[in-house]
């Protein structure tokens, strides 16, 4: 289980990176993300949506409500080009902290 | 779905909803999508092998309770939120002064007619203004306090109510709410401003000029313990905010 901050800080490029993949919902991007995490990532479900929406206002995203397989009506999400820009220096942030904490416990397995 | 069970989940999905519609800090679309949802991940935990009944009760967890939806949602929804404030604001200023007016004038026409009666007005007159002031300014007081009570009492314990039957009213017939609205301040403030003369023409000239005299002269009493007071209601409120904050920061 992440921490609360973590789960904070992870969800914008969580959602943009699932996103690339195509657009989709709310719920399978929930779902999608449970299933790349082995379940680690759980996130209280019903708070996704207001990111969503700040993200959409922020131009990172865009929505439309369409019919899904089932005939209910779903509303997808897509990346936009300010979406992907963000992604990429998210991406460059998050590898930062991954390589340097990386080689830190690489060199120093033994002392963890 | 169809199922005919004990559980009906199409009724237990409309009563979720409901519950959370009653905040501002939703929109319809909001609503929608935080349906489409909860259906979707109720589908999935019944393809699990879940009853009706289990998977809604997982699948409302999973999405969170009221209080947190509404809190994060609020945060999106600033200007709703806001909007439902105002209302209840311009509800109070309009309801206040009415009920003031309404119990203030009765209990004046009331002072001024007993004193007419009894003719105790002229006797006053001779023993000074002191006595007739103080009681005037006392029933004024009251009816202050009265008209305060029953607006509390119609916003805070009726305001639910109060709400959903004007929010109902103004979705079937906008303009003819504002017509009536409109109607019945105008009859009241009429009945009220016309009083006054009605009485006057009942009246002996000289205890009628007394009365009104005494009248606003329990004014200069009213006026500044009616002020205090709203100072006072004002400072409870914001303390009684600030410790409900406190407490809410706490529990988290």
């Amino acid at each position: 289980m992440l921490s609360k901050e973590l789960v904070g800080a992870s969800t914008v490029p969580l959602v943009l990176s699932v996103l690339t993949e195509g657009e989709t919902y709310g719920y399978a991007l929930i779902e999608r993300v449970r299933e790349l995490s082995g379940g680690k990532i759980e996130w209280t479900e019903g708070m996704l949506y207001p990111v969503l929406h700040w993200m959409e206002k922020e131009a990172l995203i865009e929505s439309e409500w369409r019919e899904g397989e089932t005939g209910r009506k779903r509303k997808y999400y897509r990346l936009c080009k300010e979406g992907r820009k963000a992604l990429r220096e998210e991406q460059e942030q998050w590898m930062t902290v991954h390589e340097t904490l990386t080689k830190i416990w690489k060199t120093n397995r033994h002392s963890i | 779905m169809e199922n005919q069970s004990a559980f009906d989940l199409n009724q237990a999905i409309q009563s979720w909803r409901e519950n959370l519609a009653q905040s501002p800090a939703f929109q319809r679309e909001n609503l929608n999508e935080l349906e489409s949802h909860l259906r979707d991940s109720i589908a999935t935990l019944q393809t699990r092998g879940l009853s009706a009944a289990e998977a809604f009760l997982i699948a409302t967890k999973r999405i969170g309770s009221s209080h947190a939806l509404t809190e994060e949602f609020a945060k999106c929804n600033y200007n709703n939120v806001w909007l439902e404030r105002l209302l209840w604001m311009v509800v109070g200023i309009q309801v206040w002064p009415l009920m003031n007016e309404v119990i203030g004038s009765i209990s004046q026409d009331l002072l001024i007619l007993a004193i007419g009666w009894s003719g105790a007005g002229g006797n006053w007159h001779e023993q000074g203004v002191a006595m007739p002031v103080i009681l005037f300014a006392f029933v004024r007081g009251l009816s202050v306090l009265a008209s305060a009570w029953l607006v509390w009492w119609l916003i805070f314990r009726k305001g639910n109510r109060l709400g959903m039957w004007l929010s109902m009213r103004l979705r079937r017939s906008f303009i003819g709410y504002c017509v009536g609205a409109s109607a019945l301040f105008i009859a009241v403030n009429g009945v009220i401003g016309i009083t006054p003369l009605l009485l006057r023409q009942q009246m002996n000239m000289q205890t009628y000029g007394d009365a009104v005299k005494y009248l606003s002269y329990s004014e200069i009493i009213v006026q500044p313990v009616l002020a205090i007071a709203m100072l006072v209601l004002t400072l409870t409120l914001i303390r009684k905010r600030a410790s409900a904050n406190s407490a809410s920061a706490f529990a988290r």
